[in-house]
């Protein structure tokens, strides 16, 4: 999670970069690299389309730098400009942005067995079943777990309630324990 | 912090712990309630094995290095003139053509329909009052119009275009300018038909009759459907405007309502009309990102 400190250097960043200072933007592609081209190849699902879609989400950048609105943070105003490429070239291919049939209050999440389940699960055959689930939900556990994106920084970036990012996160870890359950069944 | 059902870590807090990404602040707390409750501990531990599993099935990708950044500044030298004149020039005309599919279908046809409809009326009638039947019309249809223009329940599209770096503010006005501007025009081609068929004896007699009522009325109902919805700012207009066709014309009264004269006044094309409207949708598009119903 960033600390204020980096928010602020993000900031300082993007303002240069809107002042037209190259070497800004190559700072804050150093400091964002790692999780913005992992989640343009999950989008993508291939390196060569993500590095053409970086290349586009950084030329974006350059031109829009001095739209931003502090409205976000400046890792999801990036993470929202990358899908918005993703979804400009793959539009066949995007998932939608919301499942409409999804519920957004978020449902008490009571631990029970399902989480003695998941934590007595071997990893590797966790992590098979995580591929298995929907994009959406494949989605959102990335950018919690993967990308470390607050809620809020979800919301923003999938342009969602933050309602929908607790239910849909909530949902994400009920289906894998369900997928662990029938698979434990089937054995 | 606590979950409201029962004394239990709030799921955001137990997810971030999990996942190592605390706030230095919420450590502390959170750590000592664990110790003492064996249910936050076990959601912790599921949530950590979901984490673990995540992890292992999105490995590290190394991106690209900063060589990249060739390519990336040829593009950008490459039609530095074409990008700032495309972005200046074209954007908000490429930006308006893309709202026209966005906005919901029916209201084109509904708008064109009734202003047609009433443009007929008064040719056929020829009461002698010609711009009438428009003047009851137009204020009402632009209303619906704008308040079904912006908002989760109008727009599938919307959670897309608010992905984009454009601010909401934008998207908005640039549907209001389409749908309260096609409004506009049809009025306008209306009273010209009008005038033209020798009904009014100048064009700005007939527009008089409709252009305050519905410049107050579509910014009322704007302002409605962004902060409390569609339904309530449509319900709201249609009471409106009843009462205002129940004051009738100075000396006709339909049904005696009370300050007949000053309902008569407020939805007339007046300065103060025009000056309540224009108040009205500055104080709306100010504070437009907080009306958002999106969080």
């Amino acid at each position: 999670m960033p600390t204020a400190c980096d928010t602020l250097e993000d900031t300082r960043l993007l303002a240069s970069v809107a002042g037209g200072d190259r070497r800004a933007l190559v700072a804050l592609y150093e400091r964002h690299r790692q999780p913005l081209f992992g989640y343009l190849v999950r989008l993508a699902g291939d390196w060569h389309i993500a590095e053409e879609l970086l290349q586009d989400t950084l030329v974006a950048v350059w031109q829009a730098a001095g739209t931003f609105q502090s409205r976000s943070t400046v890792r999801s105003w990036l993470f929202g400009i990358a899908r918005r490429q993703a979804h400009n070239r793959l539009r066949r291919r995007n998932p939608p942005a919301a499942d409409l049939n999804e519920v957004t209050e978020p449902a008490d999440d009571d631990p029970g067995p399902e989480d003695i389940a998941l934590a007595q699960a071997e990893a590797a055959e966790l992590a098979a079943l995580v591929q298995r689930l929907g994009p959406l939900q494949q989605e959102i556990l990335a950018l919690v777990f993967v990308d470390d994106l607050s809620y809020a920084e979800i919301a923003q970036t999938l342009a969602i309630p933050v309602g929908t990012v607790k239910s849909r996160l909530a949902g994400a870890k009920r289906a894998l324990a369900a997928q662990l359950a029938t698979k434990e069944v089937a054995l | 912090m606590k979950n409201h059902a029962a004394d239990h870590l709030d799921r955001e807090l137990l997810v971030a712990y999990a996942n190592g990404t605390l706030a230095a602040g919420d450590r502390a707390p959170v750590n000592s309630h664990l110790a003492s409750c064996a249910n936050c501990r076990q959601a912790a531990a599921g949530w950590r094995a979901v984490r673990t599993a995540v992890r292992v099935a999105n490995p590290a990708i190394q991106a690209p290095p900063a060589t990249i950044f060739n390519e990336i500044w040829r593009r950008v030298d490459a039609a530095p003139a074409q990008v700032a004149s495309h972005s200046r020039l074209r954007a908000p005309q490429r930006l308006l053509a893309a709202q026209i599919p966005l906005v919901r279908r029916g209201i084109w046809a509904a708008s064109a329909i009734v202003m047609f409809v009433g443009v007929l009326v008064a040719l056929v009638e020829r009461s002698g009052q010609p711009g009438v039947v428009l003047a009851l019309t137009a204020p009402l249809v632009a209303a619906i119009g704008v308040a079904l223009v912006y908002g989760p329940e109008n727009d599938s599209g919307l959670e897309v275009a608010l992905a984009t770096p454009t601010s909401p503010r934008i998207v908005l006005l640039a549907r209001l300018t389409l749908v309260f501007g096609y409004n506009l025009m049809l009025a306008l081609a209306g009273s010209a038909v009008l005038t033209l068929a020798g009904e009014a004896s100048s064009l700005w007699m007939v527009v008089t009759q409709w252009l305050g009522p519905m410049v107050l009325l579509s910014a009322l109902s704007l302002t409605l459907s962004l902060w409390i919805g569609p339904t309530p700012a449509l319900t709201t207009a249609l009471v409106c405007w009843t009462i205002r066709v129940a004051a009738g014309q100075r000396g006709e009264v339909l049904v005696k309502i009370p300050a007949a004269d000053l309902v008569r006044f407020l939805w007339s094309t007046s300065a103060v009309s025009l000056a309540l409207a224009v108040v009205l949708l500055a104080t709306t598009l100010i504070t437009f990102p907080r009306a958002e119903r999106l969080t």
